[in-house]
């Protein structure tokens, strides 16, 4: 749970970009996977 | 670490409101923190900003009736430092020498600042200069249309990646740059 969501290497910038909510996007897996670390965190 | 960087938007008195793909990329919980390179001009949109980040500053342009904000920023953001101007301090607008004596006053990294509405981000012996144009497109001062624009800085240590965001024909179209911080500005 110490663990940082690996952090996205970005590829394409019109889809790979800190603000893209496309699923395909490595932004939105980190994001997500934040999300749902700091859910496990809170729920600990 | 994510910096928005947004200015000349001039709402109300050139165009209503940011444009709607901006404001559906533009969600709470990604962003760090937001500068404003000045003339949003309204509080309200000072105040939607304070709704997608927990930190957000501003500096005054020719437009703002606020006087309560300041002419200049400074601040550190990471191991960058970084300093906001709304640079219709400086004639001609958006001239690079003008730009590069504030950069070298402010003892600054980057240099962020707005006034002409045309995206730039260059550097010049590895100190960064970003325009992020007008986030809603609204005509400059010689009444020239810009495209609608803002950017997005990811801040990584001596890596910063700057992402340029514009609206082509109600297409959000997104670019990138990479930069590294140059090493002697901090030290000296």
């Amino acid at each position: 749970l110490a663990a940082e969501p690996k952090r996205p290497a970005p590829n394409d910038p019109l889809l790979d970009n800190p603000l893209s909510q496309a699923d395909s996007s490595s932004w939105q897996h980190y994001f997500n996977d934040r999300q749902l670390r700091d859910t496990i965190v809170m729920d600990v | 670490m994510l910096v928005l960087v947004i200015g000349d938007m001039h709402i109300p008195h050139r165009r209503a409101a940011l444009p709607a793909k901006f404001r559906k990329l533009l969600v709470p919980g990604r962003i760090q923190h937001i500068l404003g390179t000045g003339n949003l001009c309204s509080k309200d949109q000072i105040e939607y900003f304070q709704t997608l980040a927990g930190d957000v500053q501003c500096v005054r342009g020719d437009f703002d009736i606020d006087q309560s904000l300041p002419e200049e920023l400074v601040m550190h953001i990471g191991d960058w430092k970084v300093g906001v101007i709304h640079g219709h301090q400086i004639l001609p607008a958006g001239n690079r020498e003008g730009l590069a004596m504030v950069q070298r006053k402010l003892n600054v990294d980057v240099l962020l600042s707005g006034n002409t509405h045309t995206f730039e981000a260059y550097d010049i012996a590895g100190n960064v200069f970003i325009n992020p144009g007008s986030a809603t497109g609204a005509p400059n001062e010689d009444g020239e249309e810009a495209v609608p624009s803002f950017v997005l800085m990811d801040i990584q240590g001596p890596k910063m990646v700057v992402y340029y965001y514009a609206l082509h024909n109600q297409e959000v179209k997104v670019e990138k740059r990479e930069f590294t911080r140059n090493a002697d500005v901090l030290a000296g």
